[in-house]
Order: C-alpha cells, then sequence, then structure tokens
C-alpha cells in the first residue's frame, strides 16, 4: 500500500496496448457517431420548432383600423395619404403601429365609397413611395419606380402595380386591414396579416 | 502529434479505403487523432466503473442548460414588467416552449442531485488525496457558481413563488456584518427588489456565472488530466494495475449510458409533467408564503433554528465555516489512507453530512403539511399555479391605446378610483387581473349575470369569499352604482 495511490504513467509502453483507433476502421466508434448523430438531431427537434415558432404561427397580425369619416374622401380627385394607428399584435405585446395609405378616388358602382385603400409600401423592395403631384404620380424614391394615379404600375423595377387593402365602410367611417405582401413579385400574396 | 498520419499497421496490407483516406487527410491539416488520443486514451486505473460517471453527466447537463438557455433568451425579456409575461409567452404560445423551459428548470434539478453525487463519490473515493488536493477545491468554486445559478435563475420569471423566495434569499445578504445593506443593495440595485434586480440577476446568471463556471471546468479537467484518474479506493495495486484500462470504450460508453438515462427522465418529466408557472409577482400581498426550490429546503429549514441574537451564527457564522472547512478538507485529512472502512472519521463525516441535508429538507416539507393553516395556504398557491397555466396567454397592452385602457365614462373612472382606494386592487389586482390570493375581476359582470348580482355578492359575503379572506365593505348606493359601472367595464 506504500505506493498507493500509483503514479500516473509517464512512459508510453506503461499505457495499456490500444487497437488501431480513434476513429479508424472501427465499428464501435461509428456506431457510436452515429447513435450521437441521431440522438442530437432528435434532441434538436424541440429547438428548431421554437426558434421557427414564427412561420407557423402569427406573430404581427394586424387588426381593422379607422382611417376617417368618409366624408372626409367625398369628392376627392386625386390620391391623399393617410397615416393611420394599427392595433398590431407584436409577439407578445400589442402596440399601435402608425401605417402610411393613400385613398385614391375610385368608381366602380359598390358600396366602398367610391375610394380605394392602397398600401404605401412599393411592391418591389419594401419602400415607402410618395406621391408626386407635378407628374401625378407615385414615384418610389429607392429604386426608382413609379406608379400611376390609381396604383397601375408604370415603370419598373417593380413588378406589379400599388397593393390595394382590403376596406369597408362602418358607421360613416373608412376602415381598412392592413396587409403585408410578398415583395419583388408579378403576384400579390398575403404574407401576414 | 502528426505523425499517427501513417496508421497501415503491417496486420492490413491492403491499401486504404475512401474513408481512412479521408481521415489522414484531415490528420495531416488538424492533428485530430493526436486530440482524439489524447482525449480519450486516458487510463484509468483499475478500469471503467459506474461509479465514475457523474461528472460526465454534470458536464453534458450544463451543455444541454447553455443550450435550452440561449434559447429561452430568444423571447425573455429581463425587466421587470415584461420577465413574467414573456416567460408565460414562452410556456403557452410558442411551439415547443414550454418542453424547452421545462427542460431547463428539470436541468437545473439534475445539475443539483448529480453534484451531491458526484461529490459523495469523490469523498467516499478518497479522490481528493494527495495531487488533487486543487483538483477538489477547483470542484468547490463549481459547486458554489452552480448553486448561484440556481439562485439567479429562479428569480428570472418574476412569479409570485421567485419573487418572494428571492426576496427572502437576497435579506440574508443583508445580514453580513459592516457591509452587508451595501451588499445588498449593489446585488438588488437598489434598497427593494425591482427592475434593476431582474437586470443584474440576469447578467449573472446568462453572462458572468456561465463564464466563471466555463473557466473552472477547463481548470477542473486539466488538473484532473494532470493528476490523472484515482482509481479504485480498495483493492490489490497489481490487480488494478493489470485491469487498468482508457477512457475509451468502455468508459465513455458507461458514461453515455447513464447520460442517455438521464436525458430520457428529464424529456420524459418536461413532456408529461411540463414545469409550472405561477402568477406575476404581487409585491403588495402580504399573505404569500414563500418557500425555496426543493434544494434550498435544507438550509431554509436550518435557518428556522436560529432565533433572536443567534441569528448570525447560524446564517453566516456556520455557513461560512462550513464551506472553508469543505475547501479543506484535503488539507485537514492529510492521511494517503483511500479505502473508505480504513477511514471511520470521514465516512461518518460523510453519512452525517447526507443525512442532515436530507433530514432537514424532509422536515421542512413535513412541518408545512402537519400545520393546517400553512399547508391550506401552500395549497391555495399551488392551486393558483394550476389556474394561471390554464388560463390563455394575455397579450401585454403597450402605450396609451385610445379608448382601450382609460375609462372613458365619468362613472366608470370614479368607480376605478374607489376600486384602487378601497383596497380591492391590492388583492384582485390593478384592473382587476386577479392575484394568487383572489380571483380576477375581467368579465365578473357577465360571467355572474348582471351588475346587481355583482353588488348583491359585496354586500352579502358567500361563504367562499369570507373564507379567502374578503372583508365586508360598505358602499353608499351612489359608490356601488360607480364601482358596478367599473367592474362592467372589465372585459
Amino acid at each position: 500500500m506504500a505506493d498507493w495511490p500509483p503514479e500516473r504513467p509517464q512512459t508510453p509502453g506503461e499505457k495499456p496496448e490500444h487497437p488501431d483507433f480513434p476513429g479508424r476502421r472501427s465499428f464501435l466508434a461509428l456506431l457510436l457517431g452515429v447513435g450521437t448523430v441521431i440522438v442530437g438531431a432528435l434532441l434538436s427537434v424541440p429547438l428548431f420548432r421554437f426558434v421557427l415558432f414564427p412561420v407557423f404561427k402569427s406573430t404581427t397580425g394586424t387588426k381593422w383600423a379607422t382611417i376617417g369619416p368618409i366624408s372626409k374622401f367625398e369628392g376627392i380627385t386625386g390620391p391623399v395619404q393617410a397615416d393611420v394607428n394599427v392595433e398590431q399584435q407584436d409577439g407578445w405585446r400589442e402596440i399601435y403601429s402608425q401605417k402610411s395609405v393613400f385613398v385614391i378616388p375610385w368608381h366602380d358602382n359598390s358600396s366602398n365609397g367610391n375610394v380605394r385603400v392602397l398600401s404605401a409600401i412599393c411592391p418591389h423592395m419594401g419602400c415607402l413611395v410618395h406621391f408626386n403631384k407635378d407628374t401625378n404620380q407615385f414615384d418610389c424614391p429607392c429604386h426608382g419606380s413609379i406608379f400611376a394615379a390609381d396604383g397601375a404600375l408604370v415603370r419598373g423595377p417593380a413588378q406589379r402595380g400599388l397593393d390595394p387593402l382590403p376596406q369597408k365602410i362602418v358607421d360613416g367611417k373608412l376602415r381598412m386591414l392592413f396587409e403585408y405582401f410578398r415583395e419583388g413579385i408579378k403576384q400579390r400574396i398575403v404574407v401576414s396579416r | 502529434m502528426g505523425t499517427s498520419a501513417n496508421p497501415a499497421s503491417g496486420r492490413q496490407p491492403q491499401s486504404p479505403g475512401l474513408g481512412d483516406r479521408f481521415y489522414q487527410w484531415l490528420d495531416r491539416r488538424t492533428g485530430i487523432d493526436g486530440l482524439l488520443r489524447e482525449a480519450l486514451d486516458e487510463p484509468i486505473p483499475g478500469g471503467a466503473k459506474y461509479a465514475y460517471v457523474f461528472g460526465s453527466a454534470l458536464l453534458f447537463v450544463f451543455l444541454s442548460q447553455v443550450i435550452t438557455g440561449v434559447f429561452l433568451a430568444m423571447y425573455y425579456v429581463p425587466s421587470a414588467d415584461h420577465a413574467h409575461t414573456t416567460v408565460a409567452y414562452i410556456t403557452k404560445v410558442v411551439t415547443g416552449g414550454s418542453f424547452i423551459r421545462s427542460i431547463h428548470v428539470y436541468g437545473a434539478d439534475a445539475m443539483m442531485i448529480l453534484l451531491v453525487l458526484h461529490m459523495s463519490q469523490v469523498f467516499f473515493y478518497g479522490a481528493y488525496k494527495k495531487r488533487r488536493e486543487l483538483l477538489w477545491m477547483s470542484g468547490g468554486v463549481l459547486m458554489l457558481l452552480i448553486i448561484g445559478m440556481a439562485f439567479t435563475g429562479y428569480l428570472l420569471p418574476w412569479s409570485e413563488q421567485s419573487y418572494f423566495a428571492t426576496s427572502v434569499g437576497t435579506s440574508l445578504i443583508g445580514e453580513v456584518p459592516w457591509i452587508g445593506s451595501y451588499l445588498k443593495e449593489i446585488i438588488l440595485g437598489g434598497g427593494d427588489m425591482g427592475t434593476l434586480t431582474v437586470s443584474r440577476f440576469f447578467v449573472l446568471h446568462v453572462f458572468i456565472l456561465p463564464a466563471a463556471i466555463f473557466g473552472f471546468i477547463a481548470v477542473h479537467i486539466y488538473l484532473f488530466r494532470t493528476a490523472g484518474a484515482a482509481g479504485p479506493a480498495w483493492g490489490n495495486p497489481e490487480t488494478i494495475r493489470a485491469k487498468t484500462e482508457n477512457f475509451y470504450p468502455r468508459q465513455v460508453i458507461k458514461d453515455i449510458v447513464f447520460v442517455t438515462l438521464v436525458i430520457m427522465v428529464m424529456g420524459l418529466l418536461a413532456y408529461f409533467k411540463p414545469a409550472d408557472l405561477g402568477p406575476a409577482a404581487n409585491p403588495a400581498n402580504t399573505t404569500y408564503l414563500p418557500r425555496p426550490d426543493w434544494y434550498f429546503r435544507p438550509f431554509f429549514e436550518w435557518l428556522k433554528f436560529w432565533k433572536g441574537g443567534d441569528e448570525f451564527i447560524g446564517e453566516m457564522i456556520v455557513p461560512a465555516v462550513g464551506i472553508l472547512i469543505f475547501f479543506l478538507v484535503p488539507f485537514i485529512d492529510r492521511n494517503p489512507e483511500r479505502a473508505p472502512r480504513r477511514r471511520p472519521n470521514a465516512m461518518t463525516l460523510l453519512m452525517v453530512g447526507l443525512c442532515a441535508i436530507l433530514g432537514l429538507g424532509w422536515y421542512s416539507y413535513h412541518q408545512d403539511a402537519v400545520d393546517p393553516s400553512v399547508a391550506k395556504e401552500l395549497h391555495l398557491q399551488s392551486e393558483e399555479d394550476v389556474r394561471f397555466m390554464a388560463a390563455p396567454f394575455h397579450v401585454e397592452m403597450i402605450g396609451n391605446i385610445p379608448g382601450k385602457v382609460a375609462p372613458v365614462n365619468k362613472t366608470v373612472a370614479a368607480g376605478e378610483k374607489i376600486f384602487n382606494n378601497q383596497g380591492c386592487s391590492t388583492c384582485h389586482g390593478q384592473g382587476g387581473v386577479g392575484t394568487a390570493i383572489a380571483p380576477k375581476l375581467i368579465g365578473i359582470v357577465k360571467k355572474l349575470g348582471g351588475a346587481s348580482k355583482v353588488g348583491y355578492l359585496i354586500d352579502h359575503e358567500n361563504a367562499a369569499m369570507k373564507a379567502g379572506g374578503m372583508p365586508q365593505f360598505h358602499l353608499a348606493p351612489n359608490q356601488m352604482k360607480q364601482l358596478l359601472a367599473y367592474l362592467s367595464s372589465l372585459k
């Protein structure tokens, strides 16, 4: 017992013989490696679901918001900009966020009050367009897309006209639902509401 | 390292396969073969044993805590007004959120159990002796850091439970002589627990303590490899030497088997019995019975034995001396003998220590169970937790949302004043959101079928309200009308 605890072997010769491992031609090592990868992949499934949660569920949904009394927009002859407080979900909280829209004259004999609500978000890459009274057109400040006063596409790089938003008139007030659309494509696809 | 890129021994004359060629290619650039040999060829005297698995398991669970913790921080906000909302959001709304939080909560429990097992094994085997003094002491530092992690992490959800347990825990710090009150203010970020406390605990829990733990794990492993594995504490040295084998493969497999068992237990618990979250902290709640998490129960019970002027001895001196002795164990016990049978004093100490911890913990729960008023209150509190968990997530309203928060109508505004001034809000919460001691009043008028029914109940309390401790209020008819208008507005 005098030499206890034994000193750690200092020379390689004292180490026990080991087979030609690690890593190489060892079925066991392969088994352990593959097993670890499979178990690790299984364990990371909940983590992926946790991170990808906003893809599957809405975290930024908006609610119907009032732009103003419809009488305010009666007989307008060109686009009128309106900044609207939109009640919006923002993850675990609910906020009022200001969104820019344009109300333009629109006569289609429906009950929409002879107006149409357009999102100010450029359908190319998401900059906010503004209305140029001199040219009677919408200009995008970022990449130079131009839209007619009715929102139709005049010149790219945008591939479609300005996006109309769902609208309705309740108790004489013009209301709209602010939506986001996929950018950079021809089709109009709602991405989140 | 590096020269091992020439593995072909005489036993295998055929040319190496694709896998081997890739391994050689990789090794020439990374020296991975040498690294693996260094990591895996650690000789273990006497061979692999299940007794040695607890250290690896601790390391594994710690890494699991780091990973789940990083992901939880993706949604968590360290501030007194959002912490509880965001934890509730993680638990109730985010996919996989309850599971990941549960793994983190049960991981903390697992760390504590494994810590005791690891230390007991090392002590039992006398593996702190001769050449391993610093190894033992670095382990002691890791133990204190892990206790610090448990303490700081417990507050972060800012629930009733975590708020009151932490407020008791931090008042201990104030008992330190001379600098106590300063120390407490530094840790709390002021005279009282608040949003600065959450920030401080968050920084400690997420940056400072984990960084220190990583550092001391490196020190601990380095010292372990320098001293070498201790091996069996008894037996014939020749037999032990003959049975010596490397860490790989048999000890690695034993470690993996045990760690897999730990993962399975944690996973099953997290899946079938997710960790609870109680209602948000209400600092005005005077009836709440604070209880620490189970691993602090022995210490909690210990403190009850020290009353009056002696408190200081139990709170400070005994723990400080205990920790000092813990660190000095390898220097106090200098006898090189490791066999437990020949170390009766050390074994007695280990047994007494473990029994004291288990006994105090058991006694703490036992006392709560036999005192009917305590048992009833704790039962109500846990029922409140269940009720909060079952309720849907409430989105937090931010800013001045027109017509949403401020009452529009004069009668309602007057009613709100009565609600706050008469102390209704103390128990039923601001805006009638409910607390651990009184139910929420949002939607109460609709639920009971009309304001007059609510008014009748306020005048004629039923048995449940009396039992719950609701005082009798006598309001003038006009005041009652205003209060009911306010209650009707809570939707």
